[in-house]
Parts: C-alpha cells; structure tokens; sequence
C-alpha cells in the first residue's frame, strides 16, 4: 500500500534546479535509503517533502491527502516526521524538553518520553542536559527521538552519520533498529555500506533525478556505485 | 539617602513593568517594539474612559482591557509583523514605529491634549504610604507596582519553563524552521507570545496612569525607560530586566542628587556605559558576525 507519493516534484534553490522532476511511491513499512553524491538534491527533497522547502511545481501526497500546500507543522500531525541535517536540536532547551516538544502534534502512539529514554539508553544521564552541551551522537539520538515522540507514520532522516565518530553511529543505527518496528522510514546516507545493511529498498540521486530505484536484495555494489557518479563517468 | 535608594528601588519596579513586555517580545521574536510605550497609553485611555463614563474602577477595568490588549498584541503579530517579517529583520521594527506615530495621533485627535490621571478613581491610593521604622515612608501604590512585576516576571518564567505553549514560543524563538518540523505552528506561537506582552503592557499602563498623569505623546518617555531598563538588564532575561529596571532608576536617582537636572541625564549615562561595555567584551563575536553580514 502507498503511503507516500511523490508526483513531478521540482524543487529549486534560488536559480537551481535542485530536484528535477522527480517521481517516488513509498509503501507502507519500506525502509528506503536515499544515495548520491554531495547535491544530489537528496536532502532538498527530504526538506520538500517535509515542508520546510517549498516546492516549484508537482505534487506531495501522503495516504490520501494532498499535502502539496501544507505547512511544515500540519504534515507532522498528519504522520510525517523529518529528522534534519545537522540535527537542529533547540540548543538552550533540556534534553527533555526537546523530547517533550517532539509530542507538540499530539500524535497518540506507543512513543513517550519514557519509551524514548528506553530506547536510547545513553540519553538517561543526560536528561536534564542542555541540548548544547551533548556530544555528537547523543545529539542525534536526541534529534531522532524527538522526530519519534510524534509517532509518525513516516521518519525522514538526513544525513544521521554525518560529523558522528563510527562507534557512535554504530550506537545510533543500533537504537534505531530496536526503533523501527513496521514504521516506513526513508533516510539519506553517504556511507553505502550501512545504507545497504539498514535499507530494503536503495534509490540512487544524480543531478536532482532519480537513476536507480532497486531493492537491496537485487543490487550488488559496484551498480550503486555506477549509478553515483553517473553513466558517462562510469564509461570513462 | 536611603529614603532615596528605597524610592529608587520601587521606580525601578514600575521601569521593569513597562519594560517586561518589550524584553518579552524582543527575546522571544527578535523584534523591538517601537510602539511599546504608545500601547501603553493607549491602555491608560481604555481605563480612563471606562472610569469616567462607566463609573467602572481601573482595576476592574484591567479585567476588560487586559484582554482587548491582548487580543490586539494578538491581530498585531498576525496581521502586520508576520507579514512585514517577510520582508527582511528591520521592516517589523520600522512597522512599530509607523504604529506609534499613528497611534499617538489618534489619541491626540480623540482626546486632545489635557493631561489625564487615573488616581482620582482609585481612592487614596496614590498618595497613600506607610511609615516605617526611622521616618521612612513608602506608597502604597509603589509596593502594589513592584509586587505585580515580582508576579508578573515570575508567572512568564514559570510559563515558558513548564507549559507546551512556552517551549514552544522558546522554540520557535531559537529556530522557527526546525520548529515547524517539530510540529509547532510558529505564527501561533509568535502571536500567543505577542497576546501576552500586550497583557502586560496593559498593566504598566494601568500603572503609569495610576502614579502619574499622561497625555497621548507620553508613550516616547516610557518607551526610552523601557528599553534602557531591557538593555541594561541583558536582553532575553526577564529578572534581568528587574534588575535593569532598579539599576536605571538607582542611576537616575544619583544623578538628580548631583544636580536637579541630573536625573535623565544619569539614568542615560547608566544605559550608555553597560552599552559601552557589553560592545567591548563582545566585541570580537560583533566583529565575526557583522563580517558574515557583509560577506
């Protein structure tokens, strides 16, 4: 069943065309990552879809609805929850309170502040923290959490390794596998090995356009990567 | 002199409740409300009228014009900041501004130019004082003013420490973008945030007009208090703007001990040299910043 649909989606960022038109269907419970090169267009969509970068033409629908004109807070409460690049955690409020605000729709569901304490066991100490003051990792547990808390039937994340040391991103793939159970999520990663251990479904970006949209299962590597760096380079 | 220092203290508690919804609105939205003290006077009006053509006291009359002014603060944000925000950080300042001139205006051809008071509708209240201990006398209605600010400042924190609608309007503050992919409906925020200054600011003109008489250009002179008492206390601190408040007034206080004419003088003087300083102990992050400006 679809639960997301990306219909001719151009997006664009002042005079560039960063997402050209770009067509997706995501079904329910797919765990679909986003690859490609440095702009690509991978979190320009992530951003569209989410709201927060509106788009130039083409159409966003989620379940039935027709979220094309929504803003970014109405498509939250619809089930739909963007974990941003570069985690964007609200510096001067507590860990807590940034969990806390993450339940602003009011979205019922088995996520709770508690539930998220649970799962990301490393964020307990640091509960009364100062968002600031968190290393890395906790940062972006902290990032993912709060998206959680409201209970969304679709997680965006972007770019979650990114600026992490490996063993903290080993920490956070792992929470966010205890996480995921039947949730859809769609998330951009840079490092392709984890893409393909988390992801069932792979969909590769060049220059703003889908060139590959496989499941992980069918895809071998060097097909990835071929599709990265584009057809013509890949002749070279 | 110590009569003075404790006169000072309670002056400085009516600054910082003038200026508790201008420290408000500029933490909370990054806008400074130029129209702040002409709001307030406008209050003022709104009890003057209902006191003496409604016979109704101006404290049971906060219980309708708090509300008119909030709902103002509320169609204010909306209509006109949200929407002159679009246009760049200065144009929502430039808007206050146009507001002030235009309210001034209308309260000028409304109700002309006598000066107006609300303590003849408040019994003795205004003149009244207690005498304490070493032939020291403090009013009645200037230990009413500081109470209501203590209250008032401490119901604020309180709210945006421990209600939804408060972290929130903290959240949207910091970054209206991530707030948006939160969940939070950032106008809503603004404007809620926007109802509950004007709130306030109702009360300092209950207050002003209590103590003193005002006429329709008196808002220009709260609005300069205002802001020294806002700055002076650091800006996004609401105690700090008590503290302002008090330190303005202890400042002006001096000054007017030195010459009778000192009084303004010292106050500004107060206001310029924590100007002066904060720019020089921030002055390589002022430098950095204004370089990404201009960049």
């Amino acid at each position: 069943m679809t639960l997301l649909a990306i219909e001719n989606l151009d997006v664009r960022h002042g005079q560039l065309l960063a997402v050209k038109d770009a067509s997706i269907k995501v079904d329910k419970g797919e765990i679909l990552a986003l690859v490609g090169a440095n702009g690509a267009g991978k979190s320009t969509l992530l951003r569209a879809i989410a709201g927060a970068h509106r788009q130039t033409s083409g159409r966003i629908v989620l379940e039935s609805n027709d979220i094309s004109d929504w803003q970014s807070f109405q498509r939250v409460k619809s089930g739909m929850s963007l974990v941003p690049e570069g985690r964007k955690l609200f510096q001067d409020l507590s860990v807590e309170e940034n969990l806390v605000l993450g339940g602003v729709a009011g979205r019922k569901g088995m996520w709770t502040v508690d539930k998220i304490f649970e799962t990301f066991p490393m964020l307990v100490k640091r509960r009364q923290a100062k968002a600031a003051t968190l290393s890395g990792g906790e940062q972006q547990a902290a990032a993912i959490g709060r998206a959680l808390m409201s209970n969304p039937d679709i997680l965006m994340l972007d770019e979650i390794s990114l600026g992490l040391s490996p063993a903290a991103v080993d920490l956070v793939y792992a929470s966010l596998n205890n996480a995921k159970s039947g949730m859809t999520i769609v998330l951009v990663e840079q490092e392709l090995s984890r893409a393909m251990n988390f992801a069932t479904r792979i969909v590769c970006m060049l220059e703003g356009q889908f060139v590959l949209d496989r499941a992980t299962r069918d895809l071998n590597r060097q097909e990835i990567t071929a599709a990265y760096f584009g057809k013509q380079r890949s002749t070279h | 002199m110590l009569s003075n220092l404790i006169q000072a203290v309670f002056l400085g508690g009516y600054y910082a409740m003038v200026a508790c919804g201008l420290s408000f609105m500029f933490s909370v939205m990054r806008i400074i409300n130029l129209a702040h003290g002409s709001l307030a006077i406008l209050s003022a009006y709104l009890l003057y009228v209902l006191a003496q053509k409604f016979n109704i006291n101006p404290f049971l009359g906060l219980l309708i014009v708090v509300p008119v002014m909030a709902t103002l603060g509320w169609i204010l944000q909306r209509y006109l900041l949200d929407r002159s925000a679009k246009g760049g950080e200065l144009l929502p300042v430039l808007t206050t501004f146009g507001i002030a001139i235009v309210l001034d205006n209308l309260m000028f051809q409304r109700f002309g130019a006598d000066t107006r008071s609300l303590a003849p509708y408040i019994g003795d209240l205004s003149w009244a004082s207690y005498a304490l201990p070493g032939g020291l006398f403090v009013g009645k209605l200037q230990i009413l003013v500081l109470m209501t600010v203590i209250v008032v400042i401490g119901a604020l924190q309180l709210f945006l420490k421990k209600t939804q609608l408060g972290r929130s309007i903290r959240a949207t503050a910091m970054d209206p973008d991530t707030a948006g992919l939160v969940g939070i409906d950032a106008k809503r925020a603004t404007a809620a945030a926007t109802a509950i200054a004007m709130a306030t600011v109702a009360l300092a003109g209950a207050f002003l007009g209590m103590r003193a008489t005002f006429e329709p250009y008196s808002g220009t002179p709260q609005l300069l208090a205002a802001f020294e008492a806002t700055v002076i206390g650091g800006i996004g601190s609401l105690w700090g703007t008590l503290a302002g408040g008090i330190i303005l007034a202890i400042a002006q206080t001096l000054g007017a001990s030195v010459h009778p004419q000192g009084f303004l003088l010292g106050g500004h003087l107060a206001f310029l040299i924590v100007l002066f300083f904060r720019l020089h102990r921030n002055r390589d992050a002022i430098l950095t910043w204004l370089r990404v400006r201009t960049a």
